[in-house]
């Protein structure tokens, strides 16, 4: 990895030309995405609405694990709480005054508190984003302090996902058991069956993609764009140049997860259902998959592996169910082993150097600038 | 000019029950080249660990790092801390890392650690940026600042590798550029430890003049071995020796003195030099 | 307080069967600083194994088979982890957060692998005669002899692990590389086959385990997912790389896990013993044994 000296690429960070070109792929998906719905059936269309709510989230994993180098194996569960946020609102307005559907066959007599709020708007809305933005920001704050990190990390959020999703299994009478919140049938008074509906939160998703994809832009080439990689590489110097990391990793983590919630509180208008069976190990760690091949520390890389990623287990999945699984297991230990860099990576790493990137070209795992680190002999 | 601004007093460390600092009592004043000396395991680089903060004052609470490969060194399991170290009415032996740093002590570690995927420039600017709120961190940073990085990298000669990624730096440029990462923090204090290992010649004639040029509106404390440019560059020196303050004074004195030349300069068979 | 004994028990028995799983995991990660994620599969392999004895043996020699499926899933178990350490493992050395996604494409493969090749509905093993019933202490307070086997064969792989680590050459070469790689590899030790060995060790004994949870539960492809995420659990709050923690965190757990279980709901009792090792970990932030790391 050590770079022979002029260096391949110098970034001088601010020129026009290098924002120009950092843009341009968001233009580009962006045009593309506009124009989609001309050629796409409408089921095909809702489909690719399902993977732009992933893509949303897939640059929240990146800013967490791409740039800050903390890998979280749990964001199934801020997905889930945003996309709840937005379940328990419609249906409350289903309900209209009256009980859920659900909560009458589980046998409750009232809406219990914490549903309340939920029938407005201007509450279950903004929950959807603040409710996982300030959960995961005090998971995060109370776990970094404790300096436990690295792999670590991620297994105490795997474990938040497991016990989570068993818990929205177990509340049955509060969250809707095994089956989830589903069954709505209007937003905002639109009728969610309508086309004109589906393609008004197609544009919307597109759009919110759009200004994700911006944001995480500015987040990473502003001057804590820096402050991240530089925890990814070395947290501890970072903490001796006078930081306050864990603060820094909890509020990085606090922003995926809201990110996370955005996407669960669109998916569920448009695919028409929330369940623990999206919030648990095995969705949380799919997500990380969408950034992995996608091509890690690189905006545009988890906005494709999103969406590729999804298209195939949905080709995959439907038709040959068992082949999905052997493929999805050979693509993580593929991205990893063979393509570390994903495609985004793979693909820049071509253009400059005319050869496969073995290694990550920025790497993500400080270890790996170690010449050391390739074998242990 | 010779009011203090560090004290340490009878600060005590152990590993593991075994002293590796034992009752040092040490008074550095504003403005000074404080040299610390002695032979390999006499508690200098412990002694910088406990003024920043890697080595806290809070006996049973240690702190792991599930990252480190497991066949490092082995670690003490129980740090037992003593004593008291005073900075501007602080008590630094209590103080987390990064709370020392801005209260302004910075530190250089022994091996050079920078941020190897990030530019030269952005290393000293994330340095730089320690002091900033996070939602400061999202904008582009003030001129001022831009200026401040910009005379680091020209203090160390590094402005031709401003944009080079610091993983592609060679050891003595490292070196650099973690001085330059706390020379854009103007600390009062900067504690240096060996900051010319793996430097050339002329790279060590440099770094001691700048050393001599920060003196003065920095207070500086550094560790050192090699004999020569302790000669060279000191001012005042103390010695350490199995945990305590051996010796302490100008360098000549300190050369001549019987006691330190049998515990450090004796035991070295070529004293880099001829014996004073 | 029947109830409360029975519980309690049951917890230990819980307690021991993550502990071998667990010690596996604090193998893995003492040693080379790796987090299998594949673990749990293990476990399922040595089921697995429990079943096909009895399969292979026919259905009149379930008392012997399970004897026979012992040492036959440490085996397996064992193969299947040293393959997995030379192939893939060593390969990602010093990439820590790598490995743990390798290893889960690792463990869906092997998920798949048996649900190919047994079905995806669950098998059952019979109990062997000489392990039913069990002995009544008090009125509603039984101790079943599956669960006073068990306890008694995790005590006595831990004791073997013990004796192979401090009374043989072979053990003394993994406790060298376990505290410094670079110094006992300039001694002469064959680090990479040290690696290999334990990871075959650790393998072996998430093996075990797995037949003994082959005589208290049905065996399926996901059977392993039911248990790593409380053995990480266990690594994490017992201090990571520490023989002594592991086993009083997998006693904790176990027993918080029933003990809460009966009290509360199932779903509770996890969120509760979840919060519960967050919080020990504002207070000892090293686990119960800490080992202290420098940067």
């Amino acid at each position: 990895m050590p770079n022979p000296a002029p260096s391949p690429a110098p970034r001088h960070p601010g020129t026009a030309a290098a924002l120009l070109r950092a843009l341009l792929p968001v233009l580009l998906i962006g045009v593309l995405l506009f124009l989609a719905p001309a050629v796409l059936s409408d089921f095909r269309q809702n489909l690719l609405a399902k993977f732009l709510c992933f893509a949303i989230l897939a640059v929240g994993i990146d800013l967490l694990w791409g740039y800050t180098g903390v890998l979280s194996l749990g964001h199934g569960v801020w997905f889930g709480l945003g996309g709840y946020a937005m379940g328990m609102y419609l249906k409350m307005e289903d309900a209209d005054g009256r009980l859920p559907d659900f909560m009458n066959w589980s046998g409750l007599t009232s809406v219990p508190w914490f549903w309340k709020p939920f029938e407005h708007p201007w509450f279950a809305l903004p929950m959807a984003l603040l409710g996982p933005g300030v959960a995961a920001f005090i998971v995060g704050f109370l776990i970094f302090r404790s300096r436990v990190k690295g792999a670590y990390f991620s297994i105490i959020t795997q474990a938040l996902a497991l016990i989570l999703s068993i818990l929205f299994v177990g509340q049955q009478q509060y969250t809707g058991g095994t089956n989830g919140l589903t069954n709505f049938s209007t937003l905002f008074g639109f009728s969610l069956a309508d086309r004109t509906t589906q393609d008004a939160l197609y544009y919307i998703t597109v759009s919110l993609l759009l200004l994700t994809m911006l944001f995480a832009l500015w987040l990473t080439r502003a001057p804590l764009g820096s402050l991240l990689v530089a925890i990814r590489d070395d947290e501890d110097r970072v903490r001796f140049s006078g930081h306050n990391v864990t603060a820094v990793k909890a509020l990085v983590f606090a922003i995926s997860a809201a990110l996370a919630g955005l996407a669960g509180a669109l998916y569920v208008p448009q695919v028409g259902i929330i369940s623990p069976a999206n919030m648990g190990i095995v969705p949380s760690i799919e997500f990380v998959l969408l950034v992995a091949v996608g091509g890690r520390a690189t905006i545009t890389g988890a906005v494709l592996g999103a969406i590729i990623v999804s298209w195939a287990r949905s080709t995959l999945s439907e038709n040959y169910p068992d082949t999905w699984l052997y493929l999805f297991g050979a693509l993580f230990i593929g991205s990893v082993l063979l393509f570390p860099a994903g495609i985004v990576g793979t693909w820049r790493a071509l253009l400059r150097t005319r050869r496969l990137p073995l290694r990550i070209p920025r790497s993500p795992l400080r270890p790996q600038l170690d010449p050391q680190g390739a074998a242990h002999e | 000019m010779s009011e203090a601004i560090l004290k340490i007093e009878q600060l005590c460390v152990s590993f593991d029950g075994f002293p590796v600092l034992d009752n040092l009592d040490l008074v550095v004043a504003r403005g000074e080249l404080r040299f610390l000396i002695g032979p390999n395991g006499a508690g200098k680089t412990t002694l910088m660990d406990v003024i920043s903060g890697k080595v806290r004052a809070r006996s049973g609470r240690v702190l792991y790092d599930p990252t480190v490969p497991a066949s490092g060194d082995p670690h003490p399991a129980t740090i037992e801390v003593h004593g008291e170290i005073r900075f501007e009415g602080l008590d630094l032996a209590r103080m987390r890392e990064d709370a020392i740093v801005r209260a302004g002590i910075a530190r250089k570690f022994q091996t050079p650690s920078v941020f190897n995927s990030i530019t030269v420039a952005e290393n000293i600017a994330v340095a730089a940026s320690y002091r900033d709120r996070f939602l400061r961190q999202l904008f582009p940073p003030s001129a001022e600042r831009r200026e401040r990085v910009q005379a680091a990298l020209e203090t160390v000669g590094l402005r031709d590798r401003a944009h080079v990624l610091a993983g592609a730096l060679s050891h003595g440029e490292r070196q650099w550029l973690e001085i330059a990462m706390l020379l854009v923090q103007s600390p009062r204090v900067m504690l240096l430890d060996e900051p010319i290992a793996g430097m050339t010649r002329p790279e060590r004639e440099r770094t001691g003049e700048l050393l001599h040029r920060l003196a003065g509106a920095h207070t500086i404390i550094i560790t050192e071995h090699d004999m020569d440019f302790v000669r060279q560059f000191a001012r005042t020196v103390t010695v350490l020796h199995m945990g305590r303050v051996l010796r302490e004074g100008p360098v000549e004195a300190i050369q001549a003195d019987p006691v330190v030349r049998e515990v450090y300069l004796g035991r070295q068979k070529t004293p880099a030099g001829e014996p004073a | 307080m029947d109830i409360w004994l029975q519980q309690l028990f049951n917890g230990l028995s819980l307690g021991s069967i993550l502990l071998l799983v667990a010690i596996g995991l604090a193998f893995s990660f003492g040693l080379m600083n790796v987090i299998n994620m594949a673990h749990g599969e293990m476990i399922m392999i040595g089921a697995y194994c429990a079943y096909l004895t009895e399969n292979l043996v026919g259905s009149g020699g379930a008392d012997i088979a399970f004897l026979l499926a012992l040492p036959l899933a440490f085996a397996v178990a064992g193969a299947v982890g040293m393959a997995l350490e030379v192939t893939l493992i060593r390969r990602l050395y010093g990439r820590p957060l790598d490995t743990l996604l390798a290893t889960w494409g690792v463990s869906l493969v092997l998920q798949q692998l048996a649900r190919s090749i047994f079905g995806a509905p669950n098998v059952q093993v019979t109990t062997p005669s000489w392990l039913q019933g069990g002995i009544a202490v008090t009125g509603a307070f039984t101790m079943p002899y599956i669960r006073l086997f068990i306890i008694g064969m995790v005590l006595v792989a831990i004791l073997l692990v013990w004796l192979y680590l401090t009374r043989t050459a072979a053990g003394r070469r993994t406790r060298a590389t376990m505290q410094n790689r670079e110094i006992a590899a300039a001694l002469g030790v064959r680090t990479p086959r040290v690696d290999m060995l334990t990871f075959g060790l650790g393998s072996g004994l998430a093996g075990l385990a797995g037949c003994a949870l082959a005589l208290i539960g049905p065996i399926g492809p996901s059977l392993g997912t039911y248990y790593i995420v409380d053995s990480f659990l266990v690594v994490i709050l017992g201090g990571i790389g520490q023989v002594v923690g592991t086993a009083i965190a997998a006693l904790a757990i176990g027993g918080a896990n029933a003990l809460l279980e009966f009290q509360l709901s199932a779903s509770v009792a996890k969120v509760l013993v979840f919060a519960l090792v967050i919080a020990f970990l504002q207070w000892r932030p090293a686990g119960i044994i800490a080992r202290r790391a420098a940067r």
